[in-house]
C-alpha cells in the first residue's frame, strides 16, 4: 500500500482491525501474504525524524528497506509484522519520488511515452513527485505498507536549485503492527477486511 | 524558542546555539550593541553535509546575516515569519577589535 490521501492523515491499522492482501503478494519474497487475511494485534506508534543537508541540484537516495547498511530499516524485522509508514516532509524546495522497486522505477508517473520523472529534465522534475504541501509532519497524508522482506523502497530527495544548502527532515511514524494468519475467516470479516495492495497493483504503467 | 546572549564579543567567532538535528531552527529577532568601535557582524551557520549523489559530506559555514553598525549604535531586527533558517550552529563573528553585545532569539 502506497498512497498519499487528498484531504486529512489516513486512519492507522488498530488492534482487533483484519486485513486482507491483494494479489500482488503472490509473487516474490513476500508471496505467503497473496490473498490472506490477517488479524491485526497490538499496534504500537514509534516515531522517527531522519535529516539530511545537501546542496542544491543535488539529491540523496533514502532507502527504507533493511536491504544493506546504509538503509534506514524501516521494513519490518519479523515475518508476523506489517509496517504501516506515514511520512510528513519538511524541506523547502525539495521535490521527493517515491521509488520502487529501487533503485529506478518511479512509483509515479503518467501512461504516454517518456512521461516519468526526471532529475536532469527542467519540466519532468515536477512530475510524478510529492513536496512539504502534499504531506507535512503534522498532517502526514502519504501513506506505505510493508512487510518483511518487501521490494526495497527509496525516497529521492532532491533539491531544487536556489537553496544553497537545503536540510530536508523526513518525519516518519511507524505504526508496527503484529498480524496473526486468519485460516478460516468468517464472512463478517471478509466483508469489514481492509485490503493492502501492493506497490505493483497500484502503480501504473506506461512513461517508458 | 530560545534566546542566546554574549557580551563584549571582540575579534572572535563565539556559538550561540545548535539547531537540533531534527528541527530547522529560525532567527526572529536581533539585538546588538555596540559599545566601542565601528564593526561587521556575521551572524553564520555552521553544520556538516549529509554525503550525496554530487557530494561527500564536508564542514560548510554559510553567512545567514550581515550587520554594519557604527561605533557606540544599537541595532534592532525582528521577523516573525522566520525567514532565515539555522541548519547546523548557529555562531556571531565580529572580527573588529571592539566590544559588542548580542543578543539573538530563535524558534
Amino acid at each position: 500500500m502506497i498512497k498519499l490521501f487528498s484531504d486529512k492523515a489516513p486512519s492507522l491499522l488498530l488492534d482487533g482491525y483484519i486485513i486482507q492482501f491483494g494479489d500482488g503478494y503472490n509473487t516474490g519474497e513476500v508471496a505467503k501474504f497473496g490473498g490472506r487475511y490477517y488479524k491485526v494485534k497490538n499496534p504500537q506508534q514509534v516515531r522517527y525524524t531522519r535529516y539530511y543537508i545537501i546542496p542544491d541540484s543535488d539529491y540523496i537516495d533514502v532507502n527504507l528497506s533493511n536491504a544493506s547498511s546504509g538503509t534506514e530499516n524501516l521494513y519490518p524485522y519479523q515475518a508476523n509484522e506489517l509496517n504501516e509508514i506515514l511520512l510528513g516532509i519538511e524541506a523547502d524546495g525539495t521535490i521527493v519520488y517515491p521509488i520502487i522497486p529501487a533503485p529506478d522505477r518511479y512509483f509515479q508517473q503518467l501512461g504516454y511515452t517518456g512521461m516519468i520523472p526526471s532529475i536532469t529534465d527542467s519540466t519532468k522534475r515536477y512530475l510524478g513527485c510529492l513536496t512539504q504541501d502534499d504531506t507535512t509532519k503534522d498532517n502526514m497524508r502519504f501513506r506505505m505498507c510493508f512487510v518483511k522482506d518487501e521490494d526495497p523502497m527509496v525516497l529521492r530527495c532532491y533539491v531544487d536549485s536556489g537553496q544553497s544548502y537545503e536540510k530536508i527532515l523526513l518525519h516518519f511514524l511507524v505504526n508496527r503492527c503484529t498480524i496473526s494468519k486468519l485460516d478460516v475467516p468468517t464472512e463478517s470479516q471478509k466483508a469489514k477486511a481492509r485490503r493492502i495492495l501492493r506497490y505493483s497493483e497500484l502503480k501504473k504503467g506506461g512513461g517508458m | 524558542m530560545g534566546v542566546a546572549v554574549e557580551e563584549a564579543i571582540s575579534n572572535e567567532t563565539r556559538d550561540l546555539f545548535t539547531s537540533p538535528n531534527n528541527k530547522i531552527c529560525k532567527l526572529t529577532g536581533i539585538q546588538v550593541a555596540n559599545t566601542d568601535a565601528a564593526t561587521r557582524i556575521e551572524i553564520q551557520d555552521t553544520f556538516t553535509t549529509t554525503t550525496s549523489n554530487g557530494a561527500s559530506a564536508t564542514s560548510v559555514t554559510e553567512v545567514r546575516k550581515v550587520i554594519m553598525l557604527e561605533a557606540g549604535k544599537t541595532y534592532s531586527w525582528n521577523d516573525d515569519e522566520g525567514n532565515i533558517k539555522i541548519f547546523g550552529t548557529c555562531k556571531v563573528e565580529v572580527p573588529n577589535v571592539t566590544a559588542i553585545d548580542v543578543t539573538v532569539m530563535w524558534e
